[in-house]
């Protein structure tokens, strides 16, 4: 049997590891422990994408590290990886602080089609929808998107940055609108595009100021038009909260139609 | 599959490789992952062993005194194993036996999780891991938040629930598992199942009660219990003390979820 030490190893995770790479390496246990995804070493980050240890380098970070970065996040300002995350992004605060927005946005907004509905004595309604609604706006907007803005400009030769940074940026990004949403319980119309609006700014400017410098590297000039996209994909966002979760006729079968309400 | 071990200092980890299995699957009628303990054969000399307390009430109807050694420990190849005799054959016994065990298997469990003290203050019978115990308990949440449900939603719901607690689950357990916990993936799974319970109750009891007053208290006492009985599993993965809130984080919203919904029902 010549490939008799391919079976030896843990069977869960490890069976990934030697995904894209032709090269002779021994799998038999020589000292006693079996390698394992849980324990990676730290110096030689795995390059499978499929691997868990691949990702646990972006995984690294304690509770204060991330406060901190959330927090940092919501100031607009340039140079957000170099400077809060020395050069090193995780990916633990950009996806949790997209499922709170989540949460936070299907709480918010239920709680508030409720208050309306106790308000004028119509029978309650369940709001599932709106969970699924979030789910995916949320999530296409701040995993899809970067993702694609990552392949475009990997496209158009721009190598300055990994998916994982973009997906960093626009996560954390989309932080500020946590705290914009819990305010939007207030029932003034205005307020709440004032709120959303202002939240959108903020974050827009944050996105600008950290993704310029990196289209801006590019030889070819047209890549930073890219930049145009990305507000106006921010822009369109904001809107789509707004319409989505924060009009008293959510609701109703067409939001669209009146959203200053 | 991972055969990590959450271990607690006292309790030694008991390694199962391939060889293992392998040995096990013969002397066992009933082969499973865990060398340790098995679900079908172990369950009632579990008050035998000595990690088992003595008050769990599940496992009292077992036949003690008929194998006065039901653990045996030999050692093949260089690898301690451990294997567990009933006293009789599994085999031939009614339908309803076997049954019954399993289902005060996750009974024990349920009662491990949710209050540890009562139901021996130990990780052991979690290493035996099923997910028998999380499907029934996701599966009824999903039937009474969907009766709750609108009409024209309760479909909607119901595959709303399954789905998230599923992928909700497997998020917050390889979360666990990226931040550097030891914890193996399935037994992780079936703690979060096994934590819904009170998640459960909450809902039961909104079924039964429309008043808010009530719903509201309730829901978020089930929710911190659900919260509380999975932070007691995982502080036993071993994972830093600065990344414990990270880990904790995903499994409040996860719970939070669930609670919430059946507080704006």
């Amino acid at each position: 049997m010549s490939q008799g030490g391919y079976a030896v190893v843990d069977v869960d995770d490890e069976i990934n590891d030697r995904g894209n790479g032709l090269e002779f390496k021994t799998f038999l246990p020589t000292d006693g422990h079996t390698p394992r995804a849980t324990s990676p070493s730290p110096p030689e980050v795995p390059h499978s994408f499929f691997n868990l240890a691949y990702y646990q380098t972006y995984f690294d970070v304690d509770t204060d590290i991330v406060l901190k970065r959330v927090g940092m996040a919501t100031i607009p300002r340039a140079g957000f990886i170099a400077e809060n995350c020395d050069g090193q992004i995780d990916l633990y605060g950009p996806f949790w602080t997209l499922t709170t927005l989540i949460l936070v946005l299907y709480i918010t907004s239920t709680s508030i089609s409720s208050i309306t509905q106790y308000l004028s004595s119509s029978h309650a309604n369940s709001n599932l929808p709106l969970l699924s609604t979030a789910v995916s706006v949320v999530y296409f907007y701040g995993l899809g998107l970067p993702a694609l803005l990552w392949g475009a400009t990997k496209w158009l030769g721009v190598g300055e940055w990994g998916v994982a940074e973009a997906l960093g940026l626009y996560g954390y990004a989309m932080g500020v609108y946590i705290p914009v949403s819990l305010l939007c319980l207030i029932p003034v119309g205005i307020l709440r595009w004032v709120l959303v609006f202002g939240g959108a700014a903020s974050s827009g400017y944050f996105l600008v100021q950290n993704i310029y410098p990196v289209l801006a590297s590019a030889d070819n000039k047209m890549t930073r038009l890219l930049i145009i996209a990305v507000i106006a994909l921010h822009g369109g966002m904001a809107l789509a909260i707004k319409v989505l979760f924060f009009s008293n006729s959510s609701i109703g079968p067409d939001p669209i139609s009146d959203p200053m309400l | 599959m991972s055969y990590d071990r959450i271990g607690t200092p006292s309790q030694q980890i008991i390694q199962a490789d391939d060889e293992d299995l392998d040995a096990l699957s013969f002397s066992h009628p009933n082969p499973s992952p865990n060398a340790a303990s098995s679900s079908s054969s172990s369950q009632p000399f579990a008050n035998q062993t000595a990690q088992a307390g003595p008050s769990n009430p599940s496992v009292v109807s077992g036949k003690i005194g008929q194998n006065a050694q039901p653990r045996t420990e030999r050692g093949i190849g260089g690898v301690r194993m451990e294997t567990r005799y009933t006293g009789e054959s599994t085999l031939d016994e009614p339908v309803t036996k076997t049954i019954m065990r399993d289902l005060n298997s996750i009974y024990a469990k349920l009662l491990q999780v949710l209050y540890p003290p009562k139901g021996g203050g130990n990780n052991q019978l979690l290493r035996d891991w099923d997910l028998w115990g999380p499907l029934v308990i996701c599966l009824t949440l999903a039937i009474i938040l969907s009766i709750d449900a609108p009409q024209e939603q309760s479909m909607q719901v119901f595959s709303l629930v399954i789905s998230l607690v599923t992928i909700g689950s497997v998020v917050v357990t390889v979360n666990s598992k990226l931040l550097g916990g030891k914890v193996s993936f399935f037994q992780s799974l079936c703690v979060l199942g096994y934590a819904l319970a009170p998640i459960l109750l909450a809902s039961i009891v909104s079924l039964l009660v429309h008043t808010l007053f009530v719903r509201i208290p309730v829901s978020l006492a089930c929710w911190a219990w659900s919260v509380w009985a999975s932070m007691n599993f995982f502080t036993g993965t071993r994972l830093q003390e600065s990344r414990t809130f990270l880990a904790v984080y995903p499994m409040c919203l996860f719970f939070f979820v669930f609670a919430w919904m059946i507080m704006i029902q």
